[in-house]
């Protein structure tokens, strides 16, 4: 048996820009493990649970982000504040201008962090000057706390939330640690209330939790890790070295990949909050089942879309104004949430392509009578490769090589190799597979293994985590598979 | 109301950390084809004790100064300042690289064309690493285009130094699967391109500063027949001219101004072997890529002599550059001395036939693997990287440590993950931005070599 080394423990609890804390890796197991014992002690203490809780997620973030964690208490108190102010105004003038406040404040965190290489670019390329980006550190998670705070005080603007009386109760609310870095974006309106009532955790609360924790596991650390080292980001790094039919594989994968690392990361997170006790509305709907790309938007990360529904799409008018306000409207809203996820004009690209999906859509319902079954099926077909055409602009890391990607899959195709392909990568191939077999199964296998595992004693509930966490460590030792090329 | 469960986490936390610590003893098995690890919940906590288990060496390494190398190194660039991976010098007079960088020194009086070829694995193909050193030396010496292409690649998609498209060839290779029934001359880098009807390959220029117009164009080839070539400039003009009866290596040349495009098609090609093609102009530094995917080197022995001869009365290389090893290294082997010897005599074989080149063989690249969880340099690499050196010393060439320009171990993790990323997914293969940077190291050293010839030479 080796001793331990003092100072390697030590290093643990330090931040390093490179190890971010994931729910996936294993010393998040080992602190969550002390994190919750100390919980359920202060657990029939309101306060001090939550300044015990706020402070630890304070060092989660600390873990993955460095001193940026002040950033956190920066924009909790600020939006504390002009949220209490905003209440107690009566002037609209005044509820105008701090509403305005938190925007530009939060808004310009934003900008500042995501946008302002993007923005430094486009000018020195009108200007023709070279672009050197500044190195902007980029802190985890800022996309997500900014949203969920302005969802705060654009309700209590709206007279719809009433804003929360401690400093403490709000800063719970911004850093609690299981949504902080990858969402699901929490509603203040969602998550406030809960933060009053007891800490309990049913029977049923708790087999749920071991079920998503598995489930989410599995598609990001077994699923999404494996296709995107072993087979995606390599025909994505260079298109132009496999042939059409190994780009559009590609392009399915990362379809998968996306899917399942995010909503396996928020499956986790809705996994560990309930844990605690907390309820977190669902992410994701399995949305390759869609018919259609609206239907998409209602099933793919719904904390997001409808965020920009409630925010930014009514805001701006919704459907109330017109035929043609509304079409712009949903296209303004696509554009900036494309824009969201990340500063670059593919993002721009892509939400514009989604938009002007759902415009179209919009439009055809409206004309054409689609409710015969056949139209179910090709929707789904239809859907699911337009949303994957979206991917590419998505995920390629510029423009011209969503340009190669296309000619190799249009112009270079090669059917004859698809044997070869599926011998050359059987691991990929196979997960593939499963994967999408899983996603398609209808909701009610999902809901009989939820309650097979609910209805499981703890140590066979213990068991089956320790075996998805077993296949988790073996798919990670599992070195790289060399590359293959099938180009003749 | 129901029983709260707050507690049972705790109990659910620790249950899972006692499942894996018991599963931690358990030894590592296989089922079948599927390997099973070990796993430890507690490795990255754990004191690391140096890995004492030493391979089992072989005669070669048993051998006291392939123990020596790395001191032996050390002496070999005693001098060298800080920031330049050195190449080291084994040639008994030191004089392992004044071929080519006497050639270099001369290269403004004497207005000619000074050839570096570069033969290697898939480290280099589709221009890499060639590409921006090719790069980098024409903006030194001159010189414009991008010399020695293959009549097809595999990487011609990828390549984006030359726009290449082909169609109707057969392809014969050092390495291909070997087909009895036919029996083809491999060309001086280990490929024959025989045309089949309806054939065609067509070049064009790219946007590369050096890169943009075709002024000479030269074909090699091995013409037992009556074969002839038509070709198209600029899409426009085509002509035809016969090709040379013989049975020795021919080099058929057109002379133009600022070509944008040219398509070659081989009529009544029936003992027609085609090797490659050529494009360049003027004096100044030509870097031919001699890639060959999944080549250890070691084949370079079976071509023929006379081929090389032949290729080299046109050609006049000035250095050769060996880059090879990642298709021989293996995770569990640490045995390379029979590739040294394989290797020896090759380079002595490639002495002989470039007999006013410079030779310099380059490290193997660090490459990582995955064993436990965590990305790191194969084990086996450094040995190799000795072995390679060994070979060095043993026929007197000159040697580059690819591995320490690098950064040494571990690099490659580094590149990989790095952002941006310089190498790809497979923590093997380079991407354009990591050629760029590697290739500079390697320019960065040779000009050294230059400008230490200059002031012994001129003072």
């Amino acid at each position: 048996m080796l001793g331990f080394d003092i100072h390697k423990l030590a290093e643990q609890f330090v931040y390093h820009a490179d190890e971010p804390l994931l729910f996936n890796s294993g010393f998040f197991l080992f602190l969550f493990t002390g994190f919750i014992w100390v919980y359920i002690v202060l657990s029939p203490m309101q306060r001090p649970k939550l300044i015990f809780v706020t402070l630890f997620s304070l060092y989660f973030y600390y873990k993955s982000s460095g001193g940026y964690f002040v950033l956190l208490i920066f924009a909790a108190v600020v939006d504390f504040t002009l949220a209490k102010w905003i209440h107690a105004s009566t002037d609209p003038w005044r509820r105008k201008f701090f509403i305005v406040l938190t925007l530009v404040i939060n808004l310009g965190l934003l900008g500042y962090f995501k946008y302002s290489n993007l923005l430094y670019e486009t000018f020195c390329f009108i200007a023709d000057k070279p672009f050197e980006p500044s190195d902007i550190f980029l802190p985890v998670g800022v996309s997500f706390f900014t949203f969920q705070s302005l969802s705060y005080t654009l309700d209590v603007y709206r007279g719809t939330l009433k804003p929360v009386d401690h400093l403490v109760d709000y800063a719970f609310f911004v850093s609690f640690f299981p949504q902080l870095v990858a969402g699901p974006i929490v509603r203040a309106a969602d998550f406030i209330p809960q933060i009053y009532k007891p800490t309990v955790v049913t029977k049923e609360m708790l087999g749920r939790a071991v079920f998503l924790i598995g489930c989410g596991l599995f598609k990001k650390a077994v699923i999404a890790d494996y296709i995107s080292v072993n087979f995606v980001d390599r025909v994505f790094d260079a298109p132009a070295l496999y042939t059409g039919l190994e780009n559009l594989f590609a392009v399915y994968g990362y379809a998968l990949q996306i899917y399942c690392d995010f909503s396996g990361y928020s499956d986790m997170a809705i996994g560990i909050a309930l844990l605690l006790g907390f309820h977190f509305n669902i992410n994701f709907d399995s949305p390759y089942q869609s018919k259609n790309i609206t239907e998409f938007w209602r099933r793919w990360h719904i904390s997001l879309s409808s965020w920009l529904r409630d925010y930014l799409y009514i805001s701006l008018g919704g459907n109330r104004k017109g035929k043609a306000r509304t079409y712009v409207n949903l296209m303004i809203t696509m554009l900036l949430g494309g824009l969201w996820h990340g500063a670059s004009w593919r993002f721009l690209i892509w939400g514009g392509l989604h938009g002007g999906a759902l415009a179209f859509h919009k439009y055809i319902t409206e004309k054409v009578d689609l409710s015969w079954r056949g139209w179910h099926i090709a929707g789904v077909v239809i859907t699911f490769h337009f949303v994957c055409f979206c991917w590419i602009f998505f995920r390629a890391p510029d423009l011209g090589t969503v340009g190669q990607m296309l000619a190799q899959i249009t112009t270079h195709f090669k059917a004859q190799i698809f044997f070869d392909f599926i011998a050359g990568y059987k691991g990929v191939v196979l997960l593939m597979l499963l994967a999408y077999i899983l996603h398609f199964m209808p909701k009610r296998f999902e809901f009989s293994a939820e309650e097979t595992i609910t209805r499981m004693p703890l140590v066979a509930q213990a068991a089956c985590l320790t075996a998805v966490i077993l296949l988790v460590l073996q798919m990670k030792m599992a070195g790289v598979q060399p590359f293959i090329y099938f180009q003749f | 109301m129901t029983r709260n469960k707050l507690h049972y986490v705790f109990g659910l936390c620790l249950m899972v950390i006692g499942f894996l610590l018991m599963l931690s003893w358990v030894k590592p098995f296989a089922i079948g084809a599927l390997r099973v690890k070990k796993v430890d919940p507690l490795a990255d906590v754990r004191l690391t004790v140096p890995d004492t288990a030493f391979a089992e060496l072989d005669s070669l390494q048993r051998d006291s100064t392939f123990q020596k190398v790395d001191s032996l190194a050390k002496v070999v660039r005693r001098g060298c300042p800080i920031g330049i991976t050195c190449i080291e010098d084994y040639s008994p007079d030191s004089t392992g690289i004044r071929n080519f960088v006497r050639a270099l020194s001369h290269i403004k009086d004497q207005h000619n064309a000074v050839r570096i070829a570069f033969y290697g694995d898939s480290f280099i193909e589709g221009d890499v690493f060639c590409g921006s050193l090719r790069d980098t030396l024409q903006s030194v010496f001159g010189g414009e285009g991008v010399g020695y292409v293959p009549l097809t690649s595999e990487v011609a998609g990828f390549r984006t130094t030359i726009k290449h498209q082909f169609e109707n060839w057969k392809t014969y290779s050092l390495i291909s699967k070997k087909d009895s029934t036919v029996t083809v001359e491999l060309g001086p880098v280990g490929f024959s391109f025989v045309p089949q009807e309806e054939n065609w390959v067509e070049y064009k220029p790219t946007h590369h500063r050096f890169l943009k117009t075709f002024n000479t164009i030269k074909l090699y080839y091995k013409n037992q027949g009556h074969a002839s070539v038509e070709y198209t400039l600029n899409d426009t003009i085509t002509s035809t001219e016969e090709l040379k009866t013989s049975n020795k290596l021919q080099e058929w040349t057109h002379k133009g101004k600022n070509i944008e495009a040219v398509r070659l098609a081989f009529l009544q090609p029936d003992s027609l072997n085609l090797f490659g093609a050529s494009f360049e102009s003027r004096s100044g530094v030509y870097v031919d890529n001699f890639s060959m995917r999944g080549n250890s080197g070691i084949g370079l022995y079976k071509i023929d002599e006379n081929m090389y001869k032949d290729f080299n009365r046109y050609r006049d290389y000035k250095l050769i550059i060996l880059q090879y090893g990642l298709n021989v290294v293996l995770e569990d082997s640490m045995n390379y001395g029979r590739y040294a010897h394989g290797m020896i005599k090759v380079v002595n074989k490639l002495k002989s036939v470039y007999p006013k080149a410079s030779i310099l063989l380059m490290s193997v690249s660090d490459r990582s693997s995955n064993t436990s969880g965590e990305y790191k340099t194969m084990k086996a690499i450094p040995i190799m990287r000795n072995a390679q050196r060994l070979v060095a010393e043993r026929t007197g060439i000159v040697f580059w440590d690819l591995y320490e320009a690098m950064g040494g171990e571990n690099s490659m993790v580094k590149m990989t993950e790095g952002k941006p990323a310089l190498a790809a997914k497979d923590y093997t293969h380079l991407n354009f931005k990591g050629g760029r940077r590697l290739s500079g190291r390697m320019a960065k050293s040779l000009l050294y070599e230059l400008e230490k010839y200059n002031k012994r030479h001129r003072k």
